[in-house]
Order: C-alpha cells, then sequence, then structure tokens
C-alpha cells in the first residue's frame, strides 16, 4: 500500500450564511417593514469564487500528522478577504498554512437586503494525508476506472437534522471524484466537470454526468458536522436524495455579524431565541429571563410582577408585536401567555425609550412574534404534570405561512389525586386554571407588500378544589382574568429608503371576580386602535421614524357589592354594615391619540442625535387632558468599540379610566408624569465581550393613589373624592452588563443594579424606600454547550432584601377587634438578603426529520431559605419569616419537528 | 415548561395549612396581661353641632363613662392605667405631640383574677371641646359621619415603669352631628345569657370573686356556647347618605370568645352576612384543658358603632 507523498487535501472552502442569523447586536431596522424594524437580513450567503489550496506543512507531513483548521474569514463588500484569524490554533505550522491558504480566497461577497454588504464568516480547512489505494482489478461499475458510459445525475436537497430546514450554501461533493472548487483542477478528474455544487436557498442540488458505479456524497457546512452517504448509482439513473445534517452542538452555529451597527435607542436589552430557551431558573420561559437582566427589581416569590427601575408595574408598557397586553404571565407567577416557539425577541427598554412607546412612565418590554415561513410541515409539543402546549407550523401556499399554538393547564385534575381528604376546619384548596392561545398567518403579496395578521389570547381563573365536606358555609369564588387580541399589520416598501406599515388592532380584556351571590365585580374593556408608521432616511445623515398611535377604549363596570359607599359609618368605616348587595353599572370611555416623530441626525465624528416628540390627545370620560413628551438622546460612537450615550425626556401617562368617573373616581385627575435621565457607557473588548453601564434618575409626580378626601359642594353636601393626584417618587441608580456574546458553545452575562427607589403617597409624607426597592441586584448567568447535544447552565441571584417597616408593639382596636402594629419609620428596615443558584441540563436527541430533548432544571439548588417576608401574631409581638420558593427541581421532555 | 411560582404555589396548595402555621399563640386563649374590650356609657353623644362653623365651646356636652375589661391570668398583681382622649392618629395612640391630648384617668386596680378585682377599670370624662374641634379639622369626612375621639388606655403592671411592656388599647367615643333629624344615639348592646349546649343558662362570674361559684367541667370536654340576645337589641338606625339622603340599616353583632385555657372553635361568630351569602352562626365551641384548674371564660360582644357589653364566668375543670 505504498503512500504518494504527503500533499495538501482542501476539502472544504466554502461559506455559509444561515438566513436565520441571530443578531448579536442590534442593527439598523428602517428597511423592515413590520411593527418593529427588524436588522438587515442576510439576502446572499458570500460564495466562493476561487479558492486555494494550503500547503501541508512539512513537518506535519514527515510525522503524518492531521488537522482539522478553523478559520474566521472576513471578507468586505467587494468579495476580498481583509482579514483571517484561527481562533483555536492547533500547532505544527497547520494554522500559518490554513491563514495563508484563506488569504488567497475570492469571494462574491454577501449580499444584506439584496446590496452587498461586508461579513464575517467561518469555515474549516481539513488537512489530510491522502492514501492511495493499490491499483483495483478493473470493475465494470467503478466510474473511476471506466470512462463515462451515461448520464446519471444525484439531485436532492439538504436539510438541517431535526428541524428540517433547508440549508443554502452546503458544498456536496462526490469524493470518487475530489473535492474541490467547481474550477479547480480536482474537480476536472476524467472531465467531470460538476463534480462539486453548492445547494441553492431552497436548499436543492444537482450533480450531472456520472457514469454508473458506487459514489460517496459528501454535504459540509460551517456550523454543522460533516455528512457522508454512499449511493450505488446505475447507467442513466437519477437518483434523488434528502442529506440531513446535523448542527454542532444540536443547534445551528451563530453567524457572527460584522455589519454596521445602528442604534437608535440608548439602553435597549436585546435577547434572542437561544438566551430565551436555556437560561437556569426559568424552566425554558423565555420571558422569564427578563428577569435577569439590569433595571428589573427581583419579584417576590417568583411572582412575575414586573419592576422596572422603581416604577409600578401598572407603569411599565408590554407590548406584543407593537400592541399592549394587560398581563405577561397566568397567575400567580404562572408561565408566561405566549409559546416559545412563538417568539422572535425580546427587547427590554428600562429608560428612555422611543416616542413610538407611550402612555407609560416605566419601562417597556417589546415581545416581537416570530414571522412564519412557506418551508413544511413543523411543530413542537411541550408536556408535563402542570400542562401541555403544541405548536405547529405549515404553509397554506407559496406565499402564505400559518403558525398556531395552544396550552391548557390541567393541574386541577391531577391535584385530587394527590390531595389529601380535608380535616375539619381545614382551608379550602384553590388551583389556577389556565389556557392561551396564539395564530399568526403571514402572506408576501408581493417583493414590497406583506402582510400578517396575530390572534392570541389569554384566560385564567382559580378554581375552588377542596373544601371541607362538614363544613356548613359555601364557598363559590370565581375569579377570572383573560383577554384578546387581534392585530393585522400591513407593509409595504414606499421606496428602497422608506416604508410604511398600518396596523388596525382590536382587542377585549375581561377581569371578574365574584364570591357567591352577594359580591361580584365584573370589568370589560373594549378595545380598538390602529397604529401608522413610517420608517425611512433621507441622505446617509438623516433617518425618520414617525407615525400615528389612535386607541379608543370603553370599560365597562357591572358591581354587585353589600357595601354602603355613599355613608360615612363609624370612624368613617362602612364594612362591617349590614347592608343588602347593591347592583351597580358604570361605563367609561377614553380616547386616546398619539402622534410621534423622532428623526436620527448624524453629525459627524461619530456623533448622533436622536430628538424626539410625542403629543397624546386624551379624553378619559368627557375629560380632555394633552400631554406633549419631547425626548432627546445623543449617541457619540468615539471608536468601532466605545461609546458614549445619554437621554433626557419627558413621560406621561393616563390614570386608569376608573379613577375618572364620577361616582367612583375622581374627574380633576391629572395625567401622572416622569421625567427621565440617563447618562451611559459601551464597550466591546474582543470579538465576544461587550460591557454596557447607565447611570439614571427618574423623578414621578402627580402619580394617582386612593384618597379618603372629600370636598363639600355649595348645598353642603359632600363630594366623596377617592383618587387623588397626591403621590410622588424618583428613583437613581446605576445598572451594568458586562456580556459574552453567543458562540458556539457558550453565552453569559453578568448584571448589577445598584439603585434607589423612594415614593411617598401623601403630600405631608417623606420620601421612604419604596416597596421593592432594592439596592443591590447581582444576577450571573452562564451556559455551556457541548457537541454531543449536552448543555448545562447556571445562575446565580443575590439580591439585597426588600424594605421593611419596623414593629415596636401594637394597639388593640377594641372596635374593629384587632390589634394594629405600632410602626417605626417607614420602610427603614430591610429583610435578610436574598441569595438563589439555579442550575440546568440539557440533552437533545437529533433525529433526521424530529428531536427530542430532556432537562433538568432546579431552581434555588442550594435550597436556601430566603426571607421574602415576615409573618406577625396576632398581636405582633412574636414573628417568623415568610420564605421563598425552596428547592424545586423539575423534568421537562420537549419535542421538535 | 414550568415557572418557579406556580411550582410554589402547587407546593403550598398541597399543605395549605402548614404553609401559614408558624406556631403563634393562640389569640383567643389569654395568658398574659390583656385588654379584652373597652365601653362607653353612651356609646355615641348626638348633639346639634354646625359642621359648617364647629364652634364647640358653647355646647352642651354630657358625660360619658368608660370601663374596660382587662385580664392578667399570669401573674398575681397589681396595675396602673391611664386614659387619654385626642383626636384619631396614625398610631392609633395619644402621644400628646403632634395633637392635643385629654388625660382623662390614671389610677391602679388590684390583679384582675384576685378577691378585689372586680373594680376593674372605670372612669367619667367630660370631653374638651378643644379635642372635638381638633378631630372635626382633622377628619376627611368634616364630621359628616360624626366627630370620633380616640380614646387611648395604657396598662401596664404597677411598678413597672417601661412603658415599651405597657399594653395598649384604643376606642372610639362618637360625637355625632344630628344628620338626619331623626338620628338617634346609639346605645351599648347587651347579652341575655349564654346557653351551654343549647340548654342550661350559664350562671356568670368572676373566677377569684367570693360570690362565684365555677361551673365544674371535665378535662378534654367540648361545650357548645349559644349566646342569647334580647329581644331589639339590634337596633335600627339611620345614616346620612353623601348627597343628603338617608340610609336605614339594621345592626349587626358579632361575638369574640375567650378562655384563659382549652381551645375554641371557632373563637368569634356572629356577624354580617359573608360575601358568600352565608349568615354566621352566633354559637361558639370550647374545648375545656387536659389540665384541671379554673378556667376564665370571657365572651365580649359588639355592634358596628362603638357599642360594646360582656359577660364573664368561671369554670372549674375537674372539679367536683
Amino acid at each position: 500500500m505504498p503512500s504518494r507523498p504527503p500533499r495538501a487535501l482542501l476539502v472544504c472552502a466554502t461559506l455559509f450564511a444561515l438566513t436565520t442569523a441571530a443578531s448579536a447586536q442590534d442593527v439598523r431596522r428602517e428597511d423592515v417593514p413590520a411593527e418593529k424594524p427588524k436588522p438587515p437580513q442576510l439576502t446572499s450567503p458570500p460564495q466562493l469564487l476561487e479558492g486555494a489550496e494550503p500547503t501541508y506543512p512539512p513537518e506535519a507531513a514527515e510525522k503524518g500528522l492531521e488537522a482539522d483548521v478553523i478559520v474566521r474569514i472576513t471578507i468586505d463588500a467587494t468579495g476580498a478577504v481583509t482579514n483571517v484569524v484561527v481562533p483555536t490554533p492547533v500547532g505544527n505550522g497547520f494554522d500559518e498554512a490554513a491563514v495563508e491558504a484563506a488569504r488567497r480566497y475570492r469571494f462574491k461577497p454577501a449580499e444584506w437586503d439584496g446590496k452587498p454588504g461586508p461579513i464575517t464568516v467561518e469555515t474549516t480547512i481539513h488537512f489530510k494525508m491522502q492514501v492511495v489505494e493499490a491499483e483495483p482489478p478493473p470493475d465494470e461499475t467503478d466510474p473511476t476506472t471506466d470512462a463515462p458510459k451515461g448520464t446519471s445525475v444525484i439531485e436532492g436537497v439538504v436539510k438541517e437534522r431535526g428541524t428540517r430546514k433547508k440549508l443554502e450554501g452546503v458544498t456536496v461533493a462526490v469524493r470518487e471524484l475530489g473535492l474541490a472548487a467547481p474550477d479547480s483542477d480536482a474537480a476536472r478528474v476524467k472531465g467531470f466537470a460538476f463534480a462539486e455544487t453548492i445547494t441553492d436557498a431552497a436548499g436543492r442540488f444537482r450533480v450531472e454526468g456520472l457514469p454508473a458505479g458506487k459514489y460517496q456524497i459528501v454535504a459540509i457546512l460551517s456550523g454543522y458536522d460533516r455528512y457522508e452517504e454512499r449511493l450505488d448509482l446505475a447507467a442513466d439513473e437519477k437518483a434523488d436524495t434528502t442529506l440531513y445534517l446535523r448542527a454542532k452542538g444540536g443547534t445551528p452555529y451563530e453567524t457572527v455579524v460584522e455589519g454596521e451597527t445602528e442604534k437608535l435607542e440608548v439602553t435597549k436589552h436585546t435577547l434572542d431565541r437561544r438566551q430565551l430557551t436555556t437560561v437556569p431558573g426559568t424552566f425554558g420561559d423565555p420571558l422569564r429571563v427578563l428577569a435577569s437582566l439590569p433595571g428589573m427589581a427581583r419579584s417576590p416569590f417568583s411572582t412575575g410582577i414586573l419592576l422596572i427601575r422603581g416604577s409600578n408595574p401598572d407603569d411599565s408598557g408590554v407590548y406584543i408585536d407593537g400592541v399592549r397586553v394587560p398581563l405577561l404571565y397566568h397567575f400567580l407567577g404562572g408561565p408566561s401567555i405566549l409559546n416559545p416557539e412563538f417568539l422572535e425577541d425580546i427587547d427590554l427598554y428600562p429608560g428612555g425609550f422611543p416616542v413610538r412607546f407611550g402612555r407609560s412612565l416605566g419601562g417597556v418590554i417589546d415581545v416581537n412574534t416570530r414571522p412564519t415561513k412557506s418551508d413544511g410541515f413543523h411543530g413542537a409539543a411541550d408536556v408535563d404534570l402542570i400542562d401541555s402546549s403544541v405548536y405547529l407550523r405549515f404553509p397554506a401556499s407559496d406565499d402564505v405561512g400559518i403558525a398556531v399554538a395552544t396550552r391548557r393547564s390541567y393541574i386541577d385534575l391531577l391535584l385530587p389525586f394527590f390531595l389529601p381528604e380535608p380535616d375539619p376546619g381545614d382551608q379550602l384548596v384553590v388551583v389556577p386554571v389556565y389556557y392561551d392561545y396564539q395564530a399568526r398567518m403571514d402572506w408576501r403579496i408581493s417583493a414590497t407588500d406583506s402582510l400578517s395578521v396575530l390572534f392570541f389570547g389569554s384566560d385564567d381563573r382559580l378554581d375552588v378544589l377542596s373544601v371541607d365536606a362538614e363544613d356548613e358555609q359555601t364557598f363559590d369564588l370565581g375569579t377570572h382574568i383573560g383577554f384578546n387580541r387581534l392585530r393585522a399589520t400591513y407593509t409595504t416598501r414606499l421606496s428602497p429608503e422608506w416604508t410604511m406599515s398600518i396596523t388596525p388592532l382590536a382587542g377585549i380584556d375581561v377581569v371578574s371576580l365574584s364570591a357567591g351571590e352577594r359580591t361580584a365585580t365584573s370589568i370589560t374593556d373594549t378595545t380598538f386602535g390602529v397604529r401608522e408608521r413610517v420608517v425611512g432616511k433621507l441622505g446617509d445623515r438623516l433617518r425618520f421614524d414617525f407615525g400615528t398611535d389612535l386607541l379608543y377604549r370603553i370599560t365597562d363596570y357591572e358591581l354587585t357589592l353589600p357595601i354602603a359607599s355613599d355613608v360615612a359609618g363609624f370612624g368613617g368605616e362602612v364594612e362591617d354594615l349590614q347592608v343588602e348587595p347593591e347592583d351597580f353599572s358604570r361605563s367609561s370611555d377614553s380616547y386616546a391619540l398619539g402622534l410621534y416623530a423622532e428623526m436620527a441626525w448624524d453629525i459627524g465624528a461619530g456623533v448622533r442625535v436622536i430628538p424626539g416628540l410625542r403629543l397624546d390627545l386624551h379624553l378619559l370620560s368627557g375629560e380632555q387632558r394633552v400631554s406633549l413628551d419631547p425626548r432627546l438622546i445623543a449617541r457619540w460612537q468615539i471608536t468601532r468599540d466605545t461609546a458614549l450615550k445619554g437621554y433626557v425626556g419627558l413621560f406621561t401617562q393616563p390614570p386608569q379610566p376608573e379613577g375618572f368617573d364620577s361616582r367612583f373616581g375622581n374627574p380633576d385627575l391629572e395625567l401622572e408624569q416622569a421625567i427621565q435621565t440617563g447618562l451611559g457607557f459601551e464597550q466591546r473588548i474582543g470579538r465576544y465581550l461587550t460591557i454596557d453601564s447607565e447611570i439614571y434618575y427618574i423623578t414621578r409626580d402627580d402619580l394617582a393613589v386612593f384618597s379618603g378626601d372629600v370636598r363639600m359642594r355649595d348645598d353642603g353636601t359632600l363630594d366623596p373624592l377617592f383618587w387623588s393626584n397626591e403621590a410622588e417618587g424618583r428613583t437613581y441608580g446605576l445598572e451594568l452588563i458586562i456580556k459574552r456574546e453567543i458562540t458556539r458553545n457558550f453565552f453569559g452575562w453578568v448584571s448589577y443594579t445598584l439603585s434607589r427607589s423612594e415614593s411617598k403617597r401623601r403630600e405631608e409624607q417623606e420620601l421612604a424606600p419604596a416597596t421593592f426597592d432594592q439596592t443591590h441586584n447581582f444576577i450571573g448567568v452562564a451556559s455551556y454547550r457541548t457537541d454531543g447535544g449536552w448543555e448545562f447552565g447556571a445562575r446565580l441571584q443575590v439580591t439585597t432584601g426588600r424594605p421593611r417597616t419596623p414593629i415596636n408593639g401594637s394597639t388593640y382596636l377594641v372596635d374593629e377587634d384587632r390589634y394594629d402594629a405600632f410602626n417605626g419609620p417607614r420602610n427603614s428596615e430591610r429583610e435578610e438578603t436574598f441569595a438563589q443558584l439555579d442550575v440546568r441540563i440539557d440533552k437533545t436527541w437529533v433525529f433526521n426529520t424530529w428531536m427530542i430533548g430532556v432537562y433538568l432544571d432546579i431552581i434555588n439548588v442550594l435550597n436556601m431559605g430566603n426571607r421574602e417576608a415576615t409573618q406577625w401574631d396576632y398581636r405582633f409581638r412574636d414573628s417568623a419569616p415568610v420564605r421563598g420558593v425552596p428547592l424545586v427541581p423539575t423534568l421537562g421532555v420537549k419535542g421538535q419537528w | 415548561m414550568r415557572t418557579p411560582g406556580i411550582l410554589a404555589l402547587v407546593c403550598s396548595l398541597a399543605a395549605p395549612l402548614a404553609a401559614c402555621d408558624a406556631g403563634f399563640e393562640d389569640e383567643a386563649i389569654v395568658l398574659d396581661l390583656r385588654v379584652l374590650g373597652i365601653a362607653c356609657e353612651p356609646p355615641e353623644v348626638v348633639m346639634d353641632i354646625d359642621l359648617m362653623n364647629p364652634e364647640l365651646g358653647d355646647l352642651e356636652i354630657p358625660p360619658v363613662t368608660i370601663s374596660a375589661l382587662v385580664a392578667d391570668p399570669g401573674d398575681d398583681r397589681r396595675l396602673r392605667y391611664t386614659i387619654h382622649a385626642c383626636p384619631p392618629t396614625q398610631s392609633h395612640r395619644c402621644d400628646g405631640t403632634t395633637f392635643p391630648s385629654q388625660q382623662i384617668a390614671s389610677s391602679s386596680i388590684d390583679d384582675p383574677e384576685g378577691a378585689a378585682g372586680s373594680t376593674g377599670i372605670t372612669a367619667e370624662f367630660l370631653i374638651n371641646p378643644i379635642i372635638l374641634q381638633e378631630s372635626v379639622r382633622l377628619d376627611d369626612l368634616a364630621g359628616y359621619g360624626g366627630v370620633a375621639v380616640q380614646l387611648h388606655l395604657t396598662v401596664f403592671p404597677e411598678g413597672d415603669e417601661d412603658l415599651a411592656r405597657a399594653v395598649h388599647a384604643t376606642k372610639i367615643m362618637l360625637y355625632s352631628p344630628r344628620l338626619p333629624e331623626e338620628r338617634v344615639a346609639n346605645t351599648n348592646p347587651w347579652i341575655q345569657e349564654v346557653l351551654r349546649d343549647e340548654e342550661e343558662p350559664l350562671p356568670v362570674g368572676r373566677c377569684g370573686a367570693p360570690e362565684t361559684v365555677p361551673i365544674p367541667v371535665a378535662p378534654a370536654t367540648t361545650l357548645r356556647f349559644d349566646p342569647v340576645e334580647p329581644e331589639g337589641v339590634r337596633e335600627d338606625y339611620v345614616l346620612p347618605t353623601f348627597d343628603g339622603d338617608v340610609r336605614e340599616i339594621t345592626e349587626n353583632l358579632r361575638y369574640k370568645w375567650f378562655a384563659s385555657a382549652g381551645n375554641w372553635a371557632p373563637s368569634e361568630s356572629g356577624g354580617a352576612i359573608d360575601p358568600f351569602g352565608n349568615v354566621p352562626p352566633l354559637y361558639a365551641n370550647w374545648t375545656s384543658p387536659e389540665e384541671p384548674g379554673l378556667v376564665s371564660v370571657w365572651v365580649v360582644q359588639r355592634d358596628e358603632r362603638g357599642g360594646q357589653s360582656w359577660l364573664e364566668y368561671c369554670f372549674d375543670v375537674g372539679g367536683p
């Protein structure tokens, strides 16, 4: 078995690009028509025009060494190679040889939205000693020994294993004919001119002119394991085959986008899909990851309350595809209301958000759903002991894709099997019952026009599961909250530089609470609205974003209450009065017309200023209110890796509509206001590490709160106000996140927030720490994925304990028969420091057309008995801690096809 | 997919009682110095006050007698007490610093469970018009629902000057304008008797009092107590509405049951119809302790307008 002198065998020098590349940076969004601007899309990957054979290092050849060298190649907009690095050197001269060869490659440049642009890609150069087999005996079927006898063809499609995503840019070659660039000498062995090809956008390939014989098909794409398949080819045969490539680590490699980053927001934290589903402690619930970002205070008992920079949960806006929704999670810290498969990404704006978002004082959470694709039938299912969900995606035509998902809990059905019989006097057991649904249709009408429709909703109620059978009392509890939303977005490209979208929307929210026949509350909100948005640019220095935001809301109240709201009882109390229930029906409507405009102006020297203005005209239960919110954002890109940023702006929101009710509210209420200011710094260190920090100061004024104030009318009768604009607050602090971007095996971040949030409800009060004020909030997240389909993650959170008011004894109120705490200074003490470590282990098995994963997610793995609150005995002498979530392991199974 | 909150919820639901049981002392079992009730006679004074011009100096304000039910079964000692009147405060105490305060009484009593303890805490007072005027000024409703005066009782062992260990209790005394015209002052409710197991009236008596004959009861025995309400004790009354109208209401009566040992189920009875439409029963069940000895039982009756009364019984557990 003589061997040939060592010669380099360049196995592959073809490039890849993932059309669904996950952006690790924020990229400009003006050229995507949806409700939320998107980064530029990779419309064509770079193509290798001319390869180069590396020189086999002589010493390595003498020693018989082989190696695979990963090279990272930066290609500019002309297709020239501008930089080559070896991220993981292998030594023995292989690295230098690979770099030298890669520098001589010539490409057709990548295209972003149809235009040539820069990109960085990775590929692997394989150095292998080629062994020449002894001359085999003549074989009529061996194409390498026979002259061409026919025109056999191998064609097929290359897909990603598990997901069946069609892969573009895959090099498919016939091993017996050599593997080389199409125009190379190696590709012309024995005159076969098409021995190698690259898959098209549909993942298809075709190799022609093959004589009958045995062939080994090789498919290669960076980020995927090399794939080989043997075929027996008869004369004049056309073989059709499907090749499944397995992504390294179980999922596709993430492209590092090197395109120019353009930011129109000062502070925005974006989470992409991988970060959304593998963070420990979230049980794969993407929206739970928000709690691990700076600016978000820790929610007690993991209930998922949105606490953004000290603002009330109601003061932050939660949007799904630009449509505001009343809640993000099911009851009592349940899962989020969107199926994870429906999510594309989540943007968190803890402050200084753009003018297209209005009527919020706190932060904004902007959830974007995934556009559907016409790429076959796909689905996912998730089953566990508490709920199940299913997701389906399928094409309705070549241009129309549809996706649907739903989830339903069944804890109410299963828990009775595990509950003991209640003892006399035991409490009843109440469980949450919930479901949610989503449906989305995307229609690509033409090259410039598209339509998407999203219909989604959620429903929660509490069911009474178990009561003491001997109890003579009845307990009929009806608690229900639900909402439905329908939005359609029509997008048209007005010109290459300008895009317009129109989004009509409708929604209905229902909140009801009933207790037997004597107490019932039902609030129904019916909402109609339309948003119009135009995004574009003039020249290279001016970019615009303007639009309208019209909302009409009708709020109907149906109340049945055994309460005398029109009298003053003993000591002002009316709860104990024995009165018959009364029925109240109230209705209020509110109109809001928002007009906004924002302009990004590149002054030069890396300085960009973004002035914005938002005008809102409100008609609230007949009361007119007007707000004009100017905002200014500035950004100075000092170097390619360093930037300074700052903002100042006015933010206004109306109180809840019931606050203006003539009977149960105060028609004189004013709009609530906040001034947000921030100054930040961004630094990129190396390719993957980023630092983002900001100091901020927020004041909130004219906040509406319940009030016991009354106003005397001219006739001497009284007019209780119920609400007043007395409350105010402020928050200031520092936020820092050091983030390691996603690569094949690792991602993670460290987040730290130093803050002080103060509030007061009455004018005569002093500012004191707010209920959820947390001085320090540290979070570290890390996840490592092996190439064998395993992933290990950990999340650590250490947070200052929440404020509490010291209790120095009590006073017995004999008329009410209760003890009242004798308080010290409000919120002048704190609970103990909170610390929690969560871990997660994932294992994914990938098959050709489906995959299945198992995960073990353990929250509070150290079982820290974190003190969330303090409970007291009846006279406030003895106390005991109320502990938070204990160690909770969960085993989950999820299938996807 | 799962989230921590809901898992925690499931865990807590699986053991609904254990989650909240911190082993605290039972409120219905009186082990040490406690104020169990305070009554004013009368509990409300209706006066002709002009709320638009509340000059109260010339008003004839009748005197009021205040009395308190105090228990101290854990110790044999004299108690000292003070009573102050002031406008209602956030802390429910009259500290004399923020608002004017009027001292009503300051004295001592014998051990409530002792032979001479029957005198109890009692005092008569005439409210200072300045207190009334300040109360009107501070009231969100400008006295529309009645001018509330806070009566703050402080009790502590005699000789122990550390007020941090004192027991505090507060009652509201109502001085109401005659709104509407037909408004009548509230009167204290009263209990005609308490039936043992729905049959036998219990004889009242204070443990320690020479004339009391303790009621014998076997250890660990459950007794049902039913308060008997005299006819008409639930008064009908009227309240002015904010828009000048009148609302008619019938009183509801609540009962709170205490004992120096044993346990109650329930320890509260009566009251308004609950939100689910249930009419709360009036009776309570008491289970005597295992250990023999004298046990005091108290029942305090309240209306929702500050009216209050009580009865006291003495049981001899394991006695003849």
